[in-house]
C-alpha cells in the first residue's frame, strides 16, 4: 500500500520546498518551481474525486442527452454504456465523448420554447459541474 | 551570461547593423525582461555614437507559445500611426515582421520611463490618490476612443467592422476556440449560442485597446507616461474595451470597493466620451469579456500541453462559473 500516491505526491512537493530553498535558483527557475508546485497540488487535490465525479457527471449527462438530444438529432441520443465502471480512464473518456455531443445539442438547439427551456437546463447542469468539478 | 542571453545579442548587433542610424552604435545591458504573458521582451541600451547618446529599447518578441497569436507587423503599425496622436504611446524603431533576423517576429520600441503595477488601484496609496488614478485611466479610455482613425490612417491597417463588430469580434474569438480547444467545452459552446443571439449593432467604430488595464500602463508618480501593449488594438466598438474594464474578473484592477464602481467607471466615461451607454449592451460586452478570457486559457492550455510554454493554463473554474451565471441570469 505504501506509498500511496497521496504520500508519493506530499513527498515530491516536499523535495520541490527543499529545492526551492537553493541560493543559487534563478528567477525563471522559481517560475518553474512554482507552475510544478501548482500542478502537483492540483493532482494531490483532485486525482481521488475524479473517477466518481466523471461516474455521476455520467449518469446526469446521459439523462440531460436523452431529454435534450432529439430536439435536434436523435442520433446524438448516447447509446448504452458499456464502459467498465471502476476503469478511470474509460469513464474520463465517456465523459468527454458525452459533453461532445452536448455541445452538438447546444449548438443546433431550435429557437423556440422548447429550445429554450432546453438551453436552460443545460445550463443549469453545466455551471453544477463546474462548482463540483474536483480537477 | 547565459546561452539565451549570447544569442540574443548576436542576432540583435546583426540586425542593428544592416538598420539606419545605427552606425557607431552598441548594445548595453542587455537583460531578459519580467515574464511577460504573450511575449518575449528583453530591454536594453543603444548606445553611441556620441559619449551621451543611449537610447533605451526594448526587443518584443513572439514567443513559442502565448496565450495570443497576433501580428507584430500591425502592431508596429498601430504604433507608429499612433505617434501623430496626442496618446501617451512608445515610439516604435524598427521591425523584423518574419523573425528572418531575430529569430522570430518582433519589434522593437522606445522604453518608456515609469513603473507598472496591474494592482495600483488597489494598491498602497490613500483612497483618494487611486481614485484619482482609476479616474485617470477612464479618461484615457475614452481618449483612445477619441482618435481620429481615419486622419491617422488606421484604416489601412485594420479592418473597419462597422456597425457588425460585435459578430466580427465573436466569430474571430470562436475561430481562435476552434483552432486550440484540444476537447468539446458546451460551457463556451453555450456562450457562444448567448452572445449570437443578442449581439447588437456598433452605434459608433473607434479605436479599441483590447487590453487595457493598469498592468499595460506605465505610471511616473501619479502621471500617466505610456499606454503600452497595442497587440490585440483593432477597429470596433466602444463598448468592448469598456465591458473588459467593468467585468467582474477584473474588477480588482480596475474597480474600488464602495469608492470607485463599474457606474462610476461609465458615468464618467460617458461624460467624457459623450457616448450614452445602455446597460444590456454594456451586458454583452462584459459576458464577451469573459468569453476571450476562457478562449485565451483554452489556447494556454494547448501551449502548456505542446511544450511551447511553462505556463500550466487551463479554463479555471472561477471564469466558467462567472461565464455560466452570467448567460444563464435570463
Amino acid at each position: 500500500m505504501h506509498p500511496t500516491v497521496d504520500e508519493q505526491l506530499t513527498g515530491a512537493l516536499r523535495l520541490l520546498d527543499v529545492l526551492e530553498t537553493e541560493d543559487e535558483l534563478s528567477t525563471g527557475g522559481q517560475e518553474v518551481l512554482t507552475n510544478v508546485r501548482r500542478l502537483l497540488g492540483k493532482v494531490q487535490r483532485s486525482w481521488a474525486a475524479q473517477l466518481p465525479f466523471h461516474t455521476t457527471d455520467n449518469a446526469e449527462l446521459t439523462t440531460l442527452l436523452n431529454r435534450t438530444a432529439p430536439l435536434v438529432d436523435p442520433g446524438l441520443v448516447p447509446e448504452d454504456d458499456a464502459t467498465p465502471p471502476l476503469d478511470a480512464v474509460a469513464v474520463a473518456t465517456r465523459n468527454a465523448e458525452l459533453r461532445a455531443l452536448l455541445s452538438r445539442v447546444v449548438t443546433g438547439l431550435p429557437r423556440t420554447p422548447e429550445g429554450d427551456a432546453a438551453r436552460a437546463e443545460i445550463g443549469d447542469h453545466l455551471r453544477h459541474r463546474v462548482d463540483t468539478d474536483p480537477t | 551570461m547565459s546561452d539565451e542571453s549570447t544569442d540574443t545579442l548576436h542576432r540583435l548587433q546583426d540586425f542593428l547593423a544592416g538598420q539606419e542610424g545605427t552606425a557607431g552604435t552598441r548594445i548595453a545591458d542587455l537583460r531578459r525582461a519580467g515574464a511577460g504573458r504573450s511575449r518575449e521582451n528583453w530591454l536594453f541600451d543603444l548606445v553611441g555614437p556620441g559619449p551621451q547618446d543611449r537610447e533605451p529599447l526594448i526587443l518584443r518578441s513572439d514567443p513559442d507559445g502565448g496565450l495570443v497569436d497576433t501580428s507584430r507587423a500591425q502592431e508596429f503599425a498601430v504604433l507608429r500611426a499612433l505617434e501623430a496622436s496626442t496618446l501617451p504611446t512608445p515610439r516604435v524603431r524598427w521591425l523584423d515582421a518574419t523573425g528572418a533576423q531575430l529569430g522570430s517576429p518582433s519589434l522593437l520600441m522606445r522604453r518608456e520611463p515609469g513603473t507598472c503595477d496591474y494592482r495600483v488601484v488597489n494598491g498602497d496609496r490613500p483612497e483618494t490618490a487611486r481614485r484619482a488614478l482609476a479616474e485617470s485611466f477612464c479618461d484615457l479610455l475614452a481618449d483612445v476612443h477619441a482618435v481620429d482613425w481615419r486622419g491617422l490612417g488606421l484604416d489601412d491597417v485594420l479592418v473597419d467592422p462597422g456597425e457588425q463588430a460585435a459578430l466580427h469580434e465573436l466569430e474571430h474569438w470562436e475561430q481562435v476556440l476552434r483552432a486550440d480547444q484540444l476537447e468539446a467545452l458546451p460551457e463556451l459552446d453555450l456562450a457562444i449560442d448567448w452572445l449570437r443571439t443578442r449581439a447588437r449593432p456598433a452605434r459608433r467604430t473607434v479605436l479599441v485597446h483590447a487590453d487595457y488595464k493598469p498592468g499595460n500602463i506605465l505610471l511616473e508618480g501619479d502621471r500617466i507616461s505610456s499606454l503600452l501593449d497595442w497587440e490585440l488594438a483593432h477597429l470596433g466598438d466602444p463598448l468592448e474595451d469598456l465591458g473588459w474594464v467593468t467585468q467582474p474578473l477584473r474588477a480588482g484592477e480596475h474597480l474600488i470597493d464602495g469608492a470607485w464602481t463599474a457606474d462610476d467607471l461609465v458615468a464618467r466615461y460617458t461624460a467624457a466620451f459623450g457616448l450614452e451607454v445602455a446597460d444590456d449592451e454594456l451586458r454583452w460586452w462584459v459576458v464577451f469579456s469573459t468569453f476571450k478570457t476562457a478562449v485565451m486559457q483554452v489556447s494556454g492550455l494547448r501551449a502548456f500541453t505542446e511544450g511551447r510554454s511553462d505556463e500550466p493554463y487551463r479554463p479555471t473554474r472561477r471564469v466558467l462559473a462567472t461565464l455560466l451565471a452570467a448567460i444563464t441570469e435570463d
